[in-house]
This record gives structure tokens, C-alpha cells and sequence, in this order.
């Protein structure tokens, strides 16, 4: 008999029937690429990590989090997740995969392909020949913050999956709502943990706070950082396998 | 293989919608389960599948609590609600997607099903009629050829052609391992096909009897004269004549009617308890 809690096979099959399903995957994928043209073509193929794509990648990847309470506020949506012969921790690996993984790499990808499709528009409208560049040579990226920008992206990520499986209604705005409130609630310290206070535009830009934090947290930062992040997907590990269909009216 | 215990279910406190409920699916046969609107029949198929907890008593299939919801238990059973959502794929990637999970599917007996059904071939099942898609997931569930197949209201949205189709690709999905649980207001629909009947009235499940047990118990009587319904625990007048039930003293051979049985365990619920003790 197989592994009850987790089977790869059975979580390659589930990972492929989500995103084989997942109806706006593509969308999102031209959307977000068209806008990176766009940005490229004003700029000059030139793009800030910290101050464009971070930001985009966050919003989107907690909007995404967010919406994936579409898989429990209706009756039907709700009886075919729980129904589905895969345990409760594959269905949430697949949500982790999809924003750990997937957003990321879609954000890899659609920058790859604006900086060629911005050099092409910008040789069409100057009328002269391509200027041709390695991938990404745009992009500046200072690599002593990837570490922390990444703890911060997998917390505040986790957060907003707990959130979908809290909130099913308007859950974008309530989980941002108790991420307010817990920020205020614990304090500084802890919304630097939580990586909450990533998503304000203010810790995007202002590096020298990330530096702050690097000497003064250290190692205790990082620490806490994976904790909380554990315990938010904790919580959303439970809320799934705790789920019942009265809770929703339709 | 599907056991329900001492079981009671309430959306508020102190006021069971399912109280004291027990009763068991064995494998082989359908089973027919009837109860007016807001009788519980949707919440105990949520209940049996693990969508739903009960408060007191126990829910079980194999002996493995339904709640637990493991994918070996999953992979046993399939849910077709009333209301269903079909995602934007084709025919193949639906099904590639989700037969995976169901260790017995059969794409031949899918396809067979299709066919009977009519269903045309689309690129999206998103092309498909209300209807279409119903049919299309029932030819599915039934392919998965799970133990324990549930229909809420399966006839819902389908025409009448449709429906002895549907009796059709029921008749052919049965096997001596399996058993389908329906539920319905539809009796008419299914009467021929019920081996059993869960009936479910003031919150408890009253009657769970075989349609051979009942109509053995029972006879149904159909008239235009008033003077044949003497001794009927209950009796309406209908476009056609009369209908009676009565208990079947003489040992009559009569054709189980699910609606006037139905209507006769609502208006007499004691003496239909007292004949099926």
C-alpha cells in the first residue's frame, strides 16, 4: 500500500492535474511579460530587482496565495479539493510548489523573454539593428539581500495561503487586514521575522534598514524567520485537513 | 463496507438535523435515499464521505474513520454532488488529469458510457450544456468503478431521454462489489433500478429496508374504487384514481411505489416503524 501522508508519484500526478487546470497560468504569464516589455522599452532594457521586480513578485505572489481560496469558498470547488485521492499534505505542497517554485520561475522566465522582446520593439521603433545582451544584464542585483528577500518572500507567501484557508471571502484584503494587526500586535522585530514588513515599499527600497537587520538579528532573524514560516503553513495544513463543507453557504 | 453508528449531526447546537442514526451499505445494490427538502439527505452523503463530521457516533468505511479522508480511503469512493464545476480542459485531459486516482478506471467503460449518454466530442467540456456535463460526470464516476459511488440528485438538468440513459449506464456500472447510494426527490426516475431504500424523516433514518422486503410487507394498491382501500395505513386520491398502502396480510405481489411509500412514511411514520421492526 502506498505512503499515506506522502507518495512522490501521487504528488506528480496532482501537481500536474492543478496547473493542467489552473485556468489563468497563461494569462498571467503574458500579462506580467507584456508589462516587463513595457517597462523595458521605456527604460532601455535597464530594470530594478529591489525596486520593480520584488515588489511585482511579492503583490503577486500574495494575490496568488490569495486566490487560492477560490478552492474552498464554493460547495462545489470546496467537495472536489477534499475529495480528490491525494492527503491533505500533498494538496498543500502543491500550493507551496506553485508559490515557491512556480511564481518564481514564471517571473525568471517572462523577464528573459521581455528583455528580447523589448530589444526587438525598441530596433523596430529606432529603425536600427538589435542591440544584443546576455540574459538579465539589466538587472542589478546586490546578492547580500537575496537571502533575506527570499525568507521574506516564503514568509509573507505562507502567510497569505493561511489566510485563503481562513478567509474564504474576500481574503486578500482581511489576510492583509491581520497581517496589519499582527504587526502591530508583536512589534518591529517580529513583523522583520514574519517578512511582513517586506511588503511595505519602504523595506524594498531602503537597504540600509535590510542592512540593519542583517547585523543586528543575524542569525536569530533567519531563524525565526523559518519558524514562522513553518507554523503559517502549520496552520494551513490543519485548517485543510479540518475542512468540512457546512462552513460555506452556496 | 460503509458503516454508520449511533450517529447525530446538527448545523446548530441542541437541534439535530440526523439523530440516532445507524444503518450499513454492504457491497451490491442501489441504494435510494429519500427524505423531503431539508431532511438531511445532501448532509449525510457529506457525512459518509468525510466532507461533514458528526457530533456523536461514528462514520467508518473499512473500519477507517470517513473523516480521516486518506487517500486510499479517497480512491474508494466518488461524490457527485448536485452542483459540479468542470474545469477548461478536453475530454482526455480531464480525464488523464483525475483517473489516475481511481486504480479501477476503466476508459473503455468511460467511453461506453459517452456513447449510450450521446454525448458529442468537444475540445473544452466547457462547451457542453448543463446537462452534457452531467452526463459526462456521471459516465466518469461511473468508469472510476469505486465501491462506493454517491449521486446527489443525479436526473437534476437532464431530459427524458436522458434519464433512461441514465438508468441504462447504472444498470450496466453495478457489480456484485460496488454499490451506489442516490439520492433523490426524483423517485419516479429510479424506481425500477432501487434494490433498497434509506428513507430519512424527523431526523432520524426510518425506514432502511430492501424493495423485496417491502413489498412483501407491504401492498400497493391502485384503484378507481374507494371501497378497495379498506385497511390502508395511508391513501390519496390522484388523477388516475387512488393510490393505498396497506399492510400485506394476504401476501399480494405488488410493484414497490416509491412515492406512495414515501408519502405514507411521512403521514404514518408509526405504523410503517411497527411493520418494519
Amino acid at each position: 500500500m502506498e505512503n499515506q501522508i506522502f507518495s512522490l508519484k501521487r504528488f506528480g500526478s496532482y501537481i500536474g492535474k492543478y496547473f493542467s487546470e489552473y485556468r489563468s497560468l497563461q494569462l498571467q504569464f503574458f500579462v506580467l511579460t507584456g508589462i516587463f516589455t513595457a517597462i523595458m522599452c521605456l527604460t532601455g532594457g535597464v530594470i530594478s530587482f529591489y525596486g520593480v521586480i520584488t515588489p511585482a513578485m511579492f503583490i503577486f505572489a500574495l494575490v496568488s496565495a490569495s486566490r487560492m481560496s477560490s478552492m474552498f469558498s464554493l460547495r462545489a470547488n470546496k467537495i472536489k479539493f477534499l475529495l480528490t485521492p491525494v492527503s491533505t499534505l500533498e494538496k498543500l505542497l502543491a500550493m507551496v510548489f506553485h508559490l515557491y517554485v512556480v511564481v518564481p520561475l514564471m517571473f525568471v522566465v517572462s523577464l528573459f523573454v521581455a528583455q528580447y522582446a523589448a530589444m526587438f520593439i525598441t530596433a523596430l521603433f529606432t529603425l536600427s539593428w538589435p542591440h544584443f545582451q546576455w540574459p538579465y544584464a539589466g538587472i542589478e542585483v546586490d546578492a547580500s539581500y537575496l537571502g533575506l528577500y527570499a525568507l521574506s518572500y516564503m514568509g509573507s507567501s505562507a502567510f497569505y495561503l493561511m489566510g485563503a484557508t481562513i478567509f474564504t471571502r474576500h481574503t486578500f484584503l482581511k489576510t492583509t487586514a491581520l497581517a496589519l494587526v499582527l504587526s502591530f500586535v508583536f512589534g518591529g522585530l517580529m513583523s522583520v521575522a514574519i517578512g511582513m514588513h517586506a511588503f511595505s515599499v519602504g523595506a524594498f527600497t531602503n537597504f540600509e534598514n535590510f542592512n540593519t537587520v542583517n547585523d543586528a538579528g543575524g542569525n536569530f532573524v533567519i531563524v525565526m524567520s523559518v519558524i514562522v514560516t513553518i507554523l503559517y503553513l502549520g496552520v494551513a495544513y490543519l485548517r485543510i485537513s479540518e475542512m468540512e463543507v457546512n462552513e460555506t453557504k452556496k | 463496507m460503509l458503516k454508520v453508528e449511533n450517529m447525530a449531526f446538527s448545523y446548530r447546537r441542541n437541534e439535530y438535523l440526523l439523530h440516532k442514526v445507524n444503518f450499513e451499505i454492504t457491497p451490491g445494490g442501489v441504494y435510494g435515499l429519500l427524505g423531503k427538502n431539508g431532511s438531511g439527505k445532501s448532509t449525510l452523503l457529506y457525512l459518509m464521505t468525510g466532507l461533514m463530521y458528526p457530533q456523536i457516533g461514528s462514520v467508518t468505511i473499512e473500519g477507517i474513520p470517513s473523516r480521516k479522508r486518506t487517500p486510499e480511503l479517497l480512491s474508494n469512493i466518488y461524490l457527485l454532488p448536485e452542483e459540479f464545476d468542470l474545469p477548461e480542459v478536453s475530454i482526455d485531459v480531464y480525464v488523464k488529469n483525475n483517473a489516475m486516482f481511481y486504480p479501477r478506471f476503466s476508459r473503455e467503460q468511460f467511453d461506453n458510457y459517452m456513447q449510450i449518454f450521446e454525448l458529442p466530442a468537444v475540445k473544452k467540456l466547457s462547451q457542453y450544456s448543463m446537462g452534457q456535463k452531467k452526463k459526462f460526470i456521471v459516465s466518469f464516476a461511473l468508469a472510476t468503478n469505486v465501491p462506493l459511488l454517491f449521486m446527489d440528485e443525479p436526473t437534476n438538468g437532464m431530459d427524458i431521454p436522458s434519464k433512461s440513459q441514465f438508468r441504462k449506464v447504472i444498470a450496466l456500472g453495478m457489480s456484485d462489489e460496488r454499490s451506489i447510494i442516490i439520492s433523490t426527490h426524483q423517485v419516479r426516475d429510479l424506481e425500477s433500478m432501487i434494490d433498497r431504500v434509506l428513507l430519512l424523516h424527523d431526523n432520524t433514518m426510518i425506514l432502511n429496508e430492501s424493495v423485496v422486503d417491502i413489498a412483501r410487507k407491504l401492498e400497493f394498491i391502485r384503484t378507481t374504487s374507494k371501497d378497495d382501500l379498506q385497511g390502508c395505513i395511508y391513501s390519496t386520491f390522484t388523477p388516475e384514481g387512488f393510490v393505498g398502502v396497506r399492510p400485506n396480510l394476504d401476501d399480494v405481489d405488488t410493484a414497490v411505489d416509491l412515492e406512495t411509500l414515501f408519502n405514507s412514511v411521512v403521514a404514518n411514520p408509526q405504523a410503517i416503524k411497527q411493520l418494519f421492526v
